[in-house]
């Protein structure tokens, strides 16, 4: 028992522990309910989506961006502990082309959470039909030792309110 | 290693959704699979990688496959790219 103990503590002991912020306010669902069969069924990764009140998408993590769509609609980021993050903005919105899009960042720049993303004009694509759930997921699950904790139900504030955690394999 | 070229087809090019696709394809392989399109290499195993290449309709790109199973591996990777890219 004793034992068992310890053993447990020198594990927690190896583990960083991170935090995913909202990337914009408005209720969190969990990534199962997004009207996308591939997002859905956690193909690209595990988490969450968010059906934003505003347009400004900000950063979920410290961190840095390693990958800007051409289309400025899906943002790749990796946190300062190397974790990798994609930050989707509505679905199947690759078809406007950009359209709706504006990018506030380029290709490794540091970011720290709250950092604007990109301004999306929600009611352009709401008035195309589109889907405006934005995906934040993290792409390696298997980087993490545990399943993430998922914060779902409720109505986040951006960069204020935490969506998910993590522990981060060493 | 075995190597194959694809030309891309789907009008969106890799993005993130058949990007997501791929590398769940190419995960489930045991072959270790590169992929290469104007000088840069992606390691099809991650997501941001392929990501970058930025693959657009109609260019053309190369798979290199390496692995005992390479054989078995071109073919499941050249059926994943007729059927999603």
């Amino acid at each position: 028992m004793l034992f068992n103990l310890k053993k447990q503590t020198t594990k927690k002991d190896n583990h960083a522990e991170g935090k995913i912020f909202a990337v914009q306010s408005g209720l969190v669902i969990p990534i199962t309910e997004v009207n996308d069969d591939v997002f859905a069924q956690k193909m690209l990764g595990d988490g969450v989506a968010i059906r934003p009140e505003s347009g400004i998408i900000v950063s979920p993590v410290n961190g840095r961006i390693i990958n800007i769509a051409d289309t400025f609609h899906a943002y790749g980021l990796q946190t300062e502990d190397g974790l990798e993050i994609l930050v989707h903005i509505g679905i199947d919105t690759v078809d406007l082309n950009g359209k709706g899009f504006r990018n506030h960042v380029r290709i490794d720049e540091k970011v720290t959470v709250g950092t604007p993303l990109c301004t999306v004009d929600l009611s352009l694509l709401k008035q195309n039909g589109y889907d405006t759930d934005i995906i934040v997921l993290v792409t390696g699950p298997t980087e993490c030792d545990d399943p993430l904790i998922i914060h779902t139900g409720v109505t986040a504030k951006a960069q204020q309110t935490c969506i998910m955690e993590y522990h981060r394999k060493k | 290693m075995k190597t194959f070229t694809y030309t891309i087809k789907d009008e969106n090019g890799i993005h993130a959704r058949p990007a997501g696709l791929l590398v769940k394809c190419a995960q489930g392989l045991h072959s270790t699979v590169n992929i290469t399109l104007n000088g840069k290499t992606a390691d099809s195993k991650r997501l941001f990688s392929v990501m970058s290449l930025n693959a657009k309709q109609n260019d053309t790109v190369t798979f290199q496959v390496e692995g005992k199973d390479e054989l078995a591996d071109c073919t499941a990777l050249k059926a994943f790219c007729q059927s999603n890219l």
